[in-house]
């Protein structure tokens, strides 16, 4: 339901400045998005690139781990695994694109140091641990990576729901309130013209009128 | 029981004949999948262990608990035919086993595991029994099951009391095991100083300290070396061998290998081929060993091809479980 406004001088000044404000709006968001979506685009090479290194990571670590498996032994293998506690802390902090929140997560740095004696230590299983560290630093990027790409995808949307309800809805709403302010106001104006006229048509009338009578 | 070892290698040797031959391989390799490898395996000496294991699980895991279950049994026999001066040597070469349930346990105590977590990691190959793995296993802390090994006749149940009050102050399980990795060889060494042992199992045991450290200077590439971390006893791999390669991670510090038995290792990068070609000479150390129809070395050689053979079977059915194409597999397996 369209808003109902008085067809006043300074509505129609007030419409005016928002129709400005709205198509600088729009401006400014069309080259926020523009801008949003070439580095979405760069994250997108970024995150191939980061799966693609997750596909690698992931097919040498649990090739080395069927291999430790298999020479070292199963109980080798969980032996060692008793020894490691579980958890990871990472370091997350939050970095602002145009305006987008998007989480930085740092890649996590693992201690070289053994929690346990290396001698008589399965060589395989180690390799294995190896290839799962730099596996988890894979997965690692990739979930930075993608949770950066979502988050530009999402203020990518939004920003084109913003551009869109602004040309949309918005400005022409404006615009046609605009255009009834002035309809309006020129319609009052051409009564107004015209009782004036009606008014000097009288007057003058009656002017002849009298200077009839004076020269009678 | 005997102490004979015209009786005892008699035995081994009949246990040797039924270690799986080439045509085994071939058949295990050209199975199309991992049934097929599992029929196979019903109709080797392994059908026992197997058809037990299956009742209880299934898939790699069967196989797993089969393989494991038949090289229990087997150091369990060698350990009952064997008496006297073999039957110490054949626990001295089986202390390994013993060592790596310990150091397994000291684990899952130190990252507070419960024992169940723990006996996936336990094999019981050594002297320490299962029933007795599992009461150290079921303590509830270091200094308990430091307490429960005590009440056995293991060599290294001294150092793990030791080492487990010192864990009790500074919560160090790298100490810890460290000094239960030393109480192995200086157990070794120590045995060797009491017991007449021939010159040829006493050069085999030098040739497996050289392996070791060898093998820990790897891990250790561009991280240096550390004392605790040599072990003295062996013939060529010295200090000065240990610290090079320990210290440079740059395939040029393997250098220092030319000129000694560990030569190969040096033309290799990752640990996982210069693991192979360790284990490769030390296995010809063994084998040369058993040339003597008299001594322990008939011993050695079969447990390093019973423990090659284990191997062998595990790559195997994980190869034919997760679809591992053939070719790779064939390589693999030959570097077993």
């Amino acid at each position: 339901m369209a808003e109902q406004i008085a067809p006043t001088r300074s509505n129609l000044l007030q419409r005016r400045d928002q129709l400005r404000l709205a198509q600088r709006g729009v401006d400014l968001l069309k080259r926020k998005r523009d801008a949003l979506i070439a580095e979405f685009f760069g994250l997108v090479k970024e995150s191939l690139a980061a799966r693609r290194s997750l596909a690698a990571a992931s097919k040498e670590a649990y090739f080395s781990l069927f291999l430790a498996n298999a020479w070292d032994g199963p109980e080798e293998v969980e032996s060692l695994n008793l020894a490691s506690r579980t958890g990871l802390e990472l370091e997350i902090s939050i970095e602002n694109i145009f305006g987008v929140k998007v989480p930085q997560v740092r890649p996590p740095e693992f201690s070289g140091e053994l929690p346990f004696s290396p001698i008589n230590a399965g060589a395989r299983t180690l390799d294995a641990a190896a290839q799962f560290r730099r596996l988890t630093e894979a997965i690692i990027q990739v979930a930075a990576t993608e949770t950066r790409l979502r988050r530009m995808g999402e203020e990518i949307k939004k920003t084109s729901r913003r551009v869109n309800a602004l040309e949309q809805t918005v400005i022409p709403g404006i615009v046609v309130q605009i255009r009834q302010i002035r309809s309006v106001l020129e319609q009052r104006a051409l009564e107004e013209v015209t009782v004036l006229k009606r008014i000097k048509a009288k007057l003058q009338e009656r002017e002849g009128q009298q200077s009839e009578a004076v020269t009678a | 029981m005997s102490s004979d070892y015209g009786f005892i290698n008699a035995r081994v040797k009949g246990l040797k004949a039924n270690l799986l031959d080439q045509e085994f391989y071939s058949e295990a390799l050209n199975s199309g999948d991992f049934a097929g490898f599992t029929s196979a395996l019903a109709q080797s000496p392994y059908l026992p262990e197997l058809e037990e294991a299956q009742t209880r699980y299934s898939g790699i895991r069967s196989v797993d608990s089969a393989l494991a279950r038949n090289f229990y049994r087997t150091t369990r026999s060698l350990l009952q035919l064997s008496d006297g001066l073999p039957g110490e040597l054949v626990g001295l070469i089986l202390l390994r086993y013993d060592l790596a349930n310990i150091k397994a346990i000291a684990r899952a105590k130190h990252a507070g595991r419960e024992p169940d977590d723990t006996q996936v990691a336990l094999l019981p190959a050594g002297e320490l029994k299962p029933a007795v793995l599992e009461a150290v296993a079921a303590a509830p802390d270091m200094a308990a099951a430091a307490q429960a090994l005590l009440a056995t006749s293991t060599p290294l149940r001294t150092a793990f009391a030791r080492a487990a009050a010192q864990y009790q102050s500074d919560g160090d399980l790298y100490t810890l095991e460290i000094a239960l990795d030393r109480a192995y060889f200086t157990a070794i060494f120590a045995l060797l100083k009491r017991v007449p042992a021939p010159a040829s199992f006493e050069r085999h045991l030098r040739r497996e300290v050289d392996a070791t450290n060898l093998r820990t200077a790897l891990k250790l590439r561009g991280s240096g070396g550390a004392d605790e971390l040599f072990i003295a006893g062996g013939r060529e791999i010295d200090r000065s061998v240990f610290d090079a390669i320990a210290a440079d991670p740059s395939p040029a510090a393997l250098q220092v290998l030319a000129g000694t038995g560990f030569a190969a290792v040096g033309e290799v990068e990752r640990l996982g081929a210069a693991e192979a070609i360790i284990r490769e000479l030390v296995d010809r150390s063994a084998k040369r060993l058993a040339a003597d129809p008299r001594g322990i070395g008939v011993v050695a050689d079969f447990l390093r091809a019973k423990e090659a053979e284990t191997a062998r079977l595990r790559l195997l059915a994980r190869g034919k479980f997760y679809g591992v194409p053939r070719a790779e597999l064939a390589k693999e397996l030959g570097d077993a």
